[in-house]
């Protein structure tokens, strides 16, 4: 009973707290909609025949990523500007929450819960909660632009547009069913892990420096297509069912439950002894 | 009756000595002032006591369980750190009632007569916390330290930015806790508060306990 008041409050609070910044998140994705519909006209030069773009192609357009880059003097490392800007606004918009709490009133509901693990439970789940209404919004804000658009919403990948709007230099014609889940839950997913790691950290560092931490990790990830930088994952262009010998969304799975579960534990562990003080 | 039970407390922060091989007893029905200069260890004391910081030697009992251990924090306390924080974009009613939630223990009309008792009336409660001035943001600190009837109370500097009428009503709210039957814990700059106030005083220095007034009043 306790533990479901603590996590109403944190909910509750939270939410507050990071509603403006949700805004923020609705106005970047129907910036990056309006931004994929006129790149189709001016790459396909208005022509008629050019297919609507999705639902999904719009998802797969903000949370592509960018493709493998292989350093050399003839290729530039492209930034990728949508997808960074998204992950690392999300990671931002949770990164104050926990420690200014306990410098204003949660100092004192802290004293009440008799729990320290009881509390990072509560602001675990409020974390992962304020990320998945993050993607709800992205999704639902997708949506209401393929309404105004006029673009049908639907599940199916248009193959044209992969190779030509999101230059992924995929070897495939068709996309099975399988990349449209990847493209809808990898990102939240890796979102999620990213965010709850950054927590953890804020910890032991300033939370401004575990957000930074997080940053190399995401750009460290655009850079280098391996396994272990977890970023790749968050990017459906380096899917195995775009590019050849791509990532395995499984391993990515298991690899981001892993460091959730020891980013949580870790968390927990250290929380109950960590020394709560006034906020430098 | 709660008995809070201190022994050899130490507690090193960054490689820091703040609380030096620290000893006392502190009871019901009885204040305890603690007086220092600003470093001398009064606030860590109080976090300490309250369980948001742990000691680094030593151990601190409340009612004989372990603080740390057995207890992550006193069943029953409510406190005034430093500075009171609350929500800016809420009340003064509605950031206690959201504090209030948590324990569950008093309902809206407990709220309203706390925040009468310390002085702030209907039209203050209602009004968004961001526009209270400093006096009415420690006022309805210590309204939220002392609403739930605690057995702990720790009340660091409750005379910062209250005016004589202020300072006046936290000489009565200390007693009323007191008589209450509340372990009361109180630290203040003024000499003649705790002086009337603490049953006994202990004052500190570079986080060591130097000296103890016992019975204060009566010597």
């Amino acid at each position: 009973m306790n533990f479901y008041k603590l996590l109403k409050y944190d909910l509750k609070n939270g939410f507050r707290v990071g509603g403006l910044k949700l805004m923020i998140i609705i106005l970047m994705t129907l910036a990056f909609c309006l931004d994929f519909y006129l790149r189709k006209d001016i790459v396909y030069m208005v022509d008629p025949l050019t297919p609507p773009g999705t639902w999904m192609d719009y998802l797969f357009y903000i949370f592509a990523g960018i493709k493998e880059y292989t350093p050399s003097i003839t290729e530039e490392f492209i930034f990728p500007i949508k997808w960074i800007l998204i992950h690392l606004f999300i990671l931002y918009s949770t990164l104050y929450y926990p420690h200014r709490d306990l410098s204003s009133l949660g100092l004192n509901v802290l004293v009440r819960t008799k729990g320290r693990l009881a509390w990072w439970l509560s602001k675990s789940i409020w974390n992962i909660s304020y990320v998945l209404t993050c993607y709800i919004s992205i999704f639902l804000t997708i949506i209401i632009f393929c309404l105004v658009a006029n673009e049908p919403i639907s599940l199916e990948i248009t193959p044209m547009f992969v190779n030509d709007l999101l230059d992924a230099g995929s070897p495939f014609d068709t996309f099975p069913s399988y990349l449209a889940s990847i493209i809808l839950l990898m990102p939240m997913f890796i979102s999620i892990v990213l965010n709850l790691v950054q927590m953890t950290l804020g910890l032991f560092i300033k939370p401004l420096y575990s957000f930074g931490m997080m940053a190399v990790i995401l750009l460290a990830s655009a850079y280098f297509l391996n396994p272990f930088f977890i970023g790749n994952y968050a990017m459906p262009i380096r899917s195995e069912y775009v590019i050849e010998n791509g990532l395995q969304a499984t391993t990515g799975v298991m690899l981001s439950a892993l460091i959730m579960t020891l980013a949580f534990l870790i968390g927990s562990f250290y929380f109950k002894r960590y020394d709560i003080l006034a906020e430098e | 009756m709660t008995i809070i039970e201190l022994k050899n407390v130490s507690k090193k922060i960054r490689g820091v000595t703040v609380i030096d091989d620290i000893s006392m007893t502190l009871s019901s029905d009885r204040v305890a002032g603690l007086r220092g200069i600003n470093g001398s260890g009064k606030t860590m004391l109080m976090r300490l006591i309250s369980g948001l910081i742990l000691p680094t030697g030593g151990t601190i009992k409340i009612d004989d369980k372990l603080l740390g251990k057995e207890i992550t924090f006193p069943e029953s306390i409510g406190i005034l750190l430093e500075n009171p924080a609350f929500l800016d974009s809420y009340s003064g009613f509605q950031n206690l009632k959201m504090l209030a939630s948590i324990r569950d223990q008093i309902d809206d009309d407990q709220i309203n007569q706390t925040l009468k008792f310390v002085g702030l009336n209907e039209e203050s409660a209602k009004k968004k916390y961001k526009k209270y001035s400093l006096g009415m943001k420690q006022r309805l600190g210590i309204a939220g330290a002392i609403m739930e009837q605690p057995d702990i109370v720790i009340l660091d500097e409750p005379t910062n930015s209250l005016d004589t009428s202020g300072v006046e009503l936290v000489k009565e709210i200390v007693r009323h806790e007191k008589e209450r039957g509340a372990v009361v814990i109180i630290a203040c700059h003024d000499a003649d508060i705790l002086d009337e106030l603490a049953d006994e005083i202990y004052y500190l220095e570079e986080g060591s306990l130097v000296k103890t007034t016992r019975e204060v009043k009566q010597a």
